[in-house]
Formats: C-alpha cells, sequence, structure tokens
C-alpha cells in the first residue's frame, strides 16, 4: 500500500446512533484524484459511513485519516476545515437563507479577495443560480437546490466531496447535469466520495467500488468488476457477506486497498 | 385614552424584548425557555441587590449585571444545560427549563435574601423625571422601555442581517449541522446566542423591577404572557412577534380603561388577556390546520437524523418522540419485577408505623404529602405514562379542593358527595381539554395546559365564593377522622388505593394502549387504536385523581385557598415529580412527602437563610433530568442494582459455580 498517493485512510470504523450500532469495522482507502462508489441496498450503512466520515456522528472505533492526519475524534467543522465537503443527502443547503447566503457561508472561511473570486466563479460555473441569487434556497427547484449543493462543494475548492445521494428526487435530465458537475470536479483531481443508488452512473464516474450490507463490507474492488459479477451477485442473488463483526478471520479477505 | 396606549405599549415593549429573546434561542436550539422569566428575576434581584442594598451607583449596578453577570449566566447555563438539552425530547426540554424557573428564585433567596420587593428603581435616579407628550404624561423609565426595543430591533435587525456574525446566526438557526459543515463551530455560535439572549432577559427585568416589582411570580406570568406573542410570530419572525406584543399590552391597558374599575372580574379578565390568547390561537390553529406538529427550530431533517433520536422522529408524526426516557419500560427488567413486590411491601409498612414513630406535627407533615402524592399520581398517568406534558393538574386539584369545600362549607354537604360532585367537574374539564389538545404537539399542549391553568386562577378561582378562607376540614374531622392519626391513616388507605389502581390500569388493556399512543400514534391507530378516546380517558381518570388529592389537600390544611394551587407556583410541584421519578408508582408518592417533608425539615431544624433550599433542589433535579430523564429514585435504584450485581458477580468470581456462571449468561 503506497500511503503517499492515498487521500483517505479507513480503518476498522465503527460507528451508529447512541447505543444503535450500524457501522461494523468498515475498511478501504481512496486515492488522490479517485472516485469511490459506495453503494448497497436501504438500511446498509451508507448514508451513516458519510455521516461518520463528515464528523457528524462520532466514531466508536477505528481511524480515518486523510492526507496522513487523523480526523477520527473531531467534529464536523475541524473535518470541513481539513479541506472535506460532505453534502448530505436531501440538498446541503440552508433552506431559509437565500442562495448568495449560502454561498456566502460556504465560502466564509477564504480570504476577502479569494472569497469575491470564489463567489464569482461559482455563479459562471452554476449561471442558473445567477438569476436566483436572492432568491430563498428552499424556493429552488430541487435541481437547482442541488446545483446549489454542488457550488457550495466547489467555491471552496475542496479536497474531498463525499455526495450522499446527489441523484435523488431529481428529474433524469438534472441527474446528467449533476454527474457531468462530478466529472468536471474528477477531471480537476478532486477525490470523490459518491454514495448513490443510481448504480451503472455512479460506477461510470467511480474507479473503484465499495458495497456495504448491514453496516459491514460486503464486497469492494474496481468500478469495472463492481459492474460484473460482484454486483449481480449482490443485487440479484443475495451476496456473501466479508469481513463481518461475528467473523473476525474472513476481515483479511477484504480488499482493503480499493483506491490502489 | 392615550395615556392608556402608553401604558400598554410599554408593558407590551416588555413582552417583546422576552419574546425576541425566546424566539431567538427557540430558533437556535429548539429549547424554549420556560425559565426565561426566572432569568429576568435572578439579573434584576442581582441589580437591586448592588443598587439598593450596597448602594452602587448606577451604572456600575447595571454593567455588573446586564453586562457581566446576565452573559456569564448565559453562557453558563448554555454550556452546562442547553447544549446537552438541544438532543433532547421535547418533555425534557420543558421540564428542565421548568426546574430552572423553579431553582433560580430560591437560588436568588439564598444568595440575596428574600425582602419582599415591591418597588425596586429602574435605570433612572429617583426621583424620576417626567415628560408630557400631547397632554400625556410619560416617565423616563417608561422612556426607557421604548428606547430599548426600538434599540433592539434595529440594532438587531442591523447585526443579524447585514454582518458576518448575523449571517452565521441565520445559519445556524436554519441547521447546526449543514453550519458545521461549512466550517464554523456551531457551538461558538450557539453559545453566542444564549448569551446575548441573557442580557436582552438581564435588560428586560431591570426595565420591568420598576413597574411590577422585584417579584418572581410576576416575572413567571410575564414570561407566559411573552409566549402568545411567540406563538403568533409562529417560533419564527421577531418582527411579528414584537408586534404582537405591543397589540397584547395596549388591549390589556385598554380594557383596564373600559372595563368597570373595581371587582375581581375586571382584574381576572384584564390579566387573562395574553393566556386567553395563548389558549384560543392554538386551538384555532389545531382546528384549522388539523395536525399541527411541534413548531421548527433547532435544525432540519440532516440536525434530526444525527440525534440519536433521529429513527424514532422521523417515523413519528409529531417532530420528536415524546418521552423522557428512550425505551419503553412496560417490560420490566427481571430484577425490578421480582423486587417490587417486596420493596412496595416495605414502603407499605414503614408508612403505617410512621404515626407511632413520629410526633403528630410529622405525622401531620407526611399526611399531608401523601394528599400531595395522590396528585402526582394523577401526573404519573398522564405524564408519566401517556407522556403529554400537562401543565394543569394544580387548576384540577384546586377545583376539587375549592368546589368540595364550598359545597361541605356553604351547603352542608356530607365529604363524599361533595368531593365526588367536584371531582366529577375535573372529569368534565380533563375530558375536553384532552380531546382539544390530542391533535396538538407538546410543546403546544405545554403552552395550551398552562394557559388554561391560569386562567383557572385568574377567573374562575378570582369568583367570589372561592375567595377567602373556607373552612373544609371541619365536617371530616367530626365525622370520623378525630385525630391526625385517624386522618393519617385514612389518607394512606386512600393513597394505597390510589396507587394499586393507577398500577392497575397501566397494566390493564387501555394502560398498554395508552402507553402505545405515546410511542407511536400512527402504529397506534394503524393497530385500531383511537387514539383520542385513549387519551381522553388517562387525562379523565387524571383529572379525577388530582380532584381527590386536591380535596385531600385542602382537608389537612383545614382550609382551601386558591393561592395553594397557583399554576405558576405549582411549577415546583412538576420539578418535584420528575425529579424523583417520573415514571415509578412508588416516586410518586414519595416526591409527594419529599414536597412536604423537605421543605419542613429545612424550616425546623435549619437557619432561615438556607430554607429557600429545597426548591433550589427541587429545580435543579429537573434540570438534571436533561441528563438522567427517569429521576433520581429510578437512577439510585438502578446504581444500587449494578452495586448489587457487581458485588455478586466479584463474590462468583472468587467462588465460582456452575449456576453463577449460568445465571451470567441469563444476566
Amino acid at each position: 500500500m503506497d500511503h503517499n498517493t492515498q487521500a483517505l485512510q479507513v480503518s476498522d470504523l465503527c460507528a451508529g446512533y447512541g447505543s444503535a450500532q450500524v457501522l461494523f469495522r468498515i475498511s478501504f482507502n481512496v486515492e488522490q484524484g479517485g472516485v469511490l462508489a459506495i453503494l448497497g441496498p436501504n438500511g446498509a450503512g451508507k448514508s451513516t459511513l458519510g455521516l461518520a466520515l463528515a464528523g457528524l456522528i462520532p466514531a466508536t472505533a477505528g481511524t480515518i485519516e486523510f492526507e496522513g492526519a487523523r480526523l477520527s475524534g473531531h467534529s464536523a467543522h475541524q473535518v470541513a476545515r481539513a479541506g472535506i465537503t460532505y453534502i448530505p443527502e436531501g440538498r446541503g443547503i440552508f433552506p431559509r437563507l437565500s442562495v448568495d447566503d449560502n454561498l456566502r457561508m460556504a465560502t466564509r472561511r477564504l480570504r476577502k479577495g479569494e472569497r469575491r473570486a470564489a463567489l464569482q466563479e461559482a455563479f459562471e460555473n452554476f449561471p442558473v443560480l445567477l438569476n436566483r441569487k436572492d432568491q430563498l434556497a428552499r424556493t429552488l427547484s430541487g435541481g437547482e437546490q442541488q446545483m446549489l449543493a454542488l457550488a457550495n462543494a466547489f467555491c471552496t475548492e475542496s479536497k474531498l466531496i463525499i455526495a450522499d445521494e446527489l441523484s435523488l428526487g431529481l428529474a433524469p435530465m438534472i441527474v446528467d447535469q449533476v454527474f457531468a458537475t462530478l466529472e468536471r470536479a474528477k477531471s480537476a483531481g478532486t477525490t470523490i466520495i459518491i454514495i448513490e443508488q443510481f448504480v451503472t452512473r455512479a460506477l461510470a464516474l467511480a474507479d473503484n467500488c465499495l458495497i456495504l450490507a448491514h453496516g459491514s463490507v460486503a464486497w469492494s474492488g474496481t468500478a469495472s468488476d463492481a459492474s460484473g459479477a460482484a454486483a449481480r451477485q449482490y443485487f440479484g442473488q443475495g451476496v456473501e457477506v466479508v469481513g463481518r463483526r461475528s467473523n473476525s478471520e474472513s476481515e483479511s479477505d477484504v480488499d482493503e486497498n480499493v483506491g490502489g | 385614552m392615550l395615556q392608556y396606549i402608553v401604558i400598554g405599549v410599554v408593558i407590551g415593549g416588555i413582552y417583546a424584548i422576552f419574546a425576541a429573546g425566546l424566539i431567538t434561542t427557540f430558533q437556535a436550539s429548539g429549547i424554549l425557555n420556560f425559565g426565561y422569566g426566572a432569568i429576568a428575576f435572578f439579573i434584576a434581584r442581582t441589580y437591586y441587590f448592588l443598587l439598593v442594598q450596597h448602594q452602587w451607583p448606577i451604572w456600575a449596578a447595571a454593567l455588573i449585571s446586564i453586562l457581566v453577570i446576565a452573559p456569564a449566566m448565559g453562557f453558563i447555563l448554555w454550556a452546562a444545560l442547553f447544549r446537552i438539552l438541544q438532543q433532547a425530547t421535547t418533555l425534557v426540554k420543558v421540564v428542565a427549563t421548568i426546574g430552572l424557573s423553579v431553582m433560580l428564585p430560591a437560588l436568588a433567596g439564598i444568595i440575596y435574601g428574600n425582602p419582599v420587593i415591591s418597588f425596586s428603581p429602574g435605570l433612572v435616579p429617583y426621583p424620576v423625571p417626567s415628560y408630557t407628550v400631547l397632554g400625556v404624561g410619560i416617565s423616563l423609565d417608561q422612556i426607557n422601555v421604548v428606547a430599548c426595543v426600538v434599540l433592539i430591533l434595529v440594532v438587531g435587525f442591523v447585526v443579524v442581517n447585514m454582518t458576518e456574525w448575523g449571517l452565521v446566526i441565520r445559519a445556524l438557526v436554519d441547521s447546526p449541522a449543514q453550519t458545521s459543515l461549512t466550517g464554523t463551530n456551531p457551538k461558538v455560535a450557539a453559545a453566542a446566542v444564549w448569551t446575548i439572549a441573557t442580557c436582552f432577559a438581564g435588560l428586560a427585568g431591570v426595565l420591568i423591577a420598576p413597574i411590577l416589582g422585584v417579584n418572581s411570580d410576576n416575572y413567571e406570568f410575564l414570561i407566559v404572557a411573552a409566549f402568545s406573542a411567540v406563538l403568533l410570530a409562529r417560533f419564527i419572525n421577531i418582527g411579528v412577534a414584537i408586534l404582537a406584543s405591543i397589540a397584547l399590552g395596549v388591549v390589556s391597558s385598554l380594557l383596564n380603561l373600559w372595563l368597570p374599575p373595581t371587582g375581581t372580574v375586571s382584574t381576572g379578565v384584564i390579566a387573562s388577556v395574553p393566556f386567553a390568547f395563548i389558549f384560543i390561537f392554538v386551538l384555532y390553529e389545531a382546528v384549522r390546520r388539523k395536525v399541527p406538529s411541534n413548531p421548527g427550530g433547532g435544525g432540519g431533517a440532516l440536525d434530526r437524523a444525527i440525534t440519536t433520536g433521529g429513527a424514532v422522529s422521523a417515523s413519528h408524526d409529531k417532530a420528536q418522540p415524546s418521552d423522557f426516557n428512550t425505551r419503553p419500560d412496560f417490560r420490566l427488567s427481571g430484577w425490578r419485577r421480582q423486587k417490587r413486590l417486596p420493596t412496595a411491601i416495605t414502603a407499605l409498612v414503614i408508612l403505617l408505623l410512621l404515626p407511632v414513630l413520629l410526633s403528630p406535627f410529622w405525622t401531620g407533615r407526611v399526611a399531608l404529602g401523601l394528599a400531595f402524592g395522590i396528585v402526582f399520581l394523577s401526573l404519573r398517568i398522564v405524564m408519566g405514562e401517556g407522556g403529554t406534558i400537562w401543565l394543569c393538574q394544580a387548576s384540577f386539584a384546586g377545583v376539587g379542593a375549592m368546589v368540595s369545600a364550598y359545597l361541605i362549607t356553604d351547603h352542608q354537604w356530607p365529604l363524599i358527595p361533595a368531593i365526588v360532585v367536584a371531582a366529577l367537574l375535573t372529569a368534565l374539564g380533563g375530558s375536553i381539554l384532552a380531546y382539544l389538545t390530542t391533535r396538538l404537539g407538546d410543546l403546544y399542549v405545554a403552552l395550551v395546559t398552562l394557559a388554561f391553568g391560569i386562567l383557572v386562577d385568574r377567573l374562575i378561582f378570582t369568583i367570589p365564593v372561592f375567595q377567602g378562607s373556607l373552612n373544609a376540614g371541619i365536617p371530616l374531622v367530626e365525622s370520623f377522622a378525630t385525630n391526625d392519626t385517624t386522618f393519617f391513616y385514612i389518607l394512606a388507605g386512600l393513597t394505597l388505593a390510589v396507587v394499586l389502581f393507577v398500577e392497575h390500569f397501566r397494566q390493564s388493556t387501555a394502560g398498554l394502549a395508552l402507553s402505545a399512543t405515546r410511542w407511536s400514534e400512527p402504529s397506534s391507530r394503524a393497530l385500531g387504536l383511537s387514539v383520542v378516546q385513549i387519551k381522553v380517558l388517562a387525562a379523565c381518570l387524571s383529572a379525577v385523581i388530582a380532584a381527590v388529592g386536591g380535596a385531600f389537600i385542602a382537608l389537612s390544611y383545614q382550609y382551601a385557598v386558591p393561592a395553594t394551587f397557583d399554576t405558576i407556583g405549582a411549577l415546583v410541584w412538576i420539578a418535584v415529580f420528575v425529579t424523583v421519578g417520573v415514571r415509578s408508582t412508588l416516586a410518586a408518592v414519595v416526591a409527594g412527602i419529599l414536597s412536604v417533608v423537605t421543605p419542613a425539615i429545612f424550616q425546623t431544624f435549619f437557619p432561615t437563610s438556607i430554607s429557600d433550599l429545597p426548591p433550589v433542589l427541587f429545580g435543579l433535579g429537573a434540570v438534571l433530568l436533561a441528563n438522567n430523564p427517569e429521576g433520581v429514585l429510578i437512577m439510585h435504584a438502578e446504581q444500587g442494582r449494578r452495586l448489587i450485581a457487581h458485588t455478586l458477580h466479584a463474590g462468583r468470581r472468587i467462588f465460582p459455580t456452575v449456576e453463577a456462571r449460568s445465571s451470567d449468561v441469563v444476566d
């Protein structure tokens, strides 16, 4: 494993809500500039994984390292300051703030000059938002809200974007725009984790794939392999869960070096 | 008329400052602070202490109390309480802040002394200058209030809408979790909001002191009145709240002009305006919207998703799960089930031996405590089992006391029929109130029942027949309770009967149905349960028990006066009840006894300077509910159980046996 190329390293991560544990010893890596798709059925723990990576719920065990620095145990605002942007499921925006205020919040840690430039760039990249600048975010259409969420992420030059169910509830045409935006980010060298139920779209974008089931890693490997046998096995006939909490010996079967 | 409008604007201005603080903190954390009036009182009392008792100059007293102690208090309360409460259910939030409202005035009494302060200087030296504008006399104190409201409005608008700091606060109000995702620490912003809001409370407290004096009950009334403006603003819009506050102040003041100048009815009606408004507004909302849920505040979907109860709340038709605890307790653990009967029998034997062991005075105190215990048992049904925040139980107890006392003394009715009639009246009142509030969210129910209680205080208990001291105890003493010991045993028997009834009800089909509706109303409906029927039944039974308890409280005192059952004063009942344990029947009885015996112990054996300590402890207990939702009795019982289990386990480790190992597995 080449640590220099790894942006994110997650080892034996456990997390949940209060006494209810949801994630059991999740391990994976994401390389710099790589795209990892996290797939799985409802209740598999995908969004919980996103929340734990973002620091919104605490990791009860295991470690999260980003660019060599340990992030587990840090709160969400510290994780964000490290350059990780999490776009939560159901629009990562402030619904009762205007579009402009949303972008100002996203860029408030930049210097004055940088901030002005970032805002200008956001409106250039997402021209639909310019016309809605003074409109409350909650009054935007679903697609526009998702564009605003993406604009929030891009205008801060995030090093890692974790996008949770970006396509949820959007029209196919809007989904195309969302994925096109993610493609642009990928081309620009941003590391991306995409949590999706749109399997084919996600795998088309991703380099690697992690499939979760019952809060554990059920399968991991390259995206091209995932679209074949593993995905069919998982979504069709059920999956032989590898690395479950009750079977510590089989954890070695998990390909930890997803990114590599 | 103009004079009355000016007075109304001043009173409304005070409501407005309170309402602005309440909305800001509610939006930032989802907590409607029932202790806000107590905070204002504490700061005003501090100001009076420095200014009058220590003769500090006005500027120094104001600076220290409003700009040093108030923000420090706000920050400490946020760090110790509100920060934790943010994640709690509505019930815990309400009860914990009620604990604050009970604790702070008593704490002020201990720190600063307890003189009756009917007048306190404001921010202007005495004699206060007065000016005539358009033929109307306006004092500088009144001008100060209006100026502060205008200042808060203007500065608040500029800060919130035009500064970076305001942007962060607005973002925090929208979603603390989303705020943190932008790299901003939401805790710093929340702490700032609570600190500033406490300064508002302090300022309002000092401004109102020359008008109302420094009296904690008056402050509490003001804050409940401000709730009506908060409601009209739908917990969001500070501008609407300020306008509503001023309108309420003016309407109340004009009623002073229009209604007959004398008479208790006029006084009651005028004082009832804000509470009647709460009552009517919420019920109108209930009828119009069918199912008004809890108001927003404290964040959006993402914030709910990352709380422990997020999954529960998502499936609930109210915004939050309505409980003190995060798990149902109708399946008692094996240890508790096995030990319940011996514990109950031991408690009963000790209780029955008390008249032998104690002097007649203390026997009388315990008897009075048992009567309070009966009222707390009524809360056990509606709050402990039903999970509803019911803040008017003192009114039902009061109706039980006042009506039965009236029938016994004025109409020479025998005791039992008098109590039955009083209980039937409360049953009717409780059922109607439950029917009207069934569809409301927890916070609305708390506000409506509080307003209902205050309306009963102001409109019903001010009727001439209920005024003065009615001698309610004599008929009972003459007929079958010839001395304190006999009365004690009658009350002990009655308490035991109510305990058995409550336990039977809990385990009955109706009790289980009540538990079911508490955990999930949609699921209960899906099972074919009538949520309305169950809630009405619980409220009806609860009201009847409260009335019986109230009648016996009056009998214990030998007289019935409305002040005993004052809704605001009785918030301490809620504090005691939840402190000892809201979800245990035995705890309800213990709470009743403690509520009477503890103050008596302090008054008898301790210096007067700390006689206010029991309310501080009860209030603190309710505040600590944020950490221990089941109350101290259950908490200590649980700790004792763990200690015993640990000791036994240690013994088994030294002498391991097959049985021990197998029981460990079961455990």
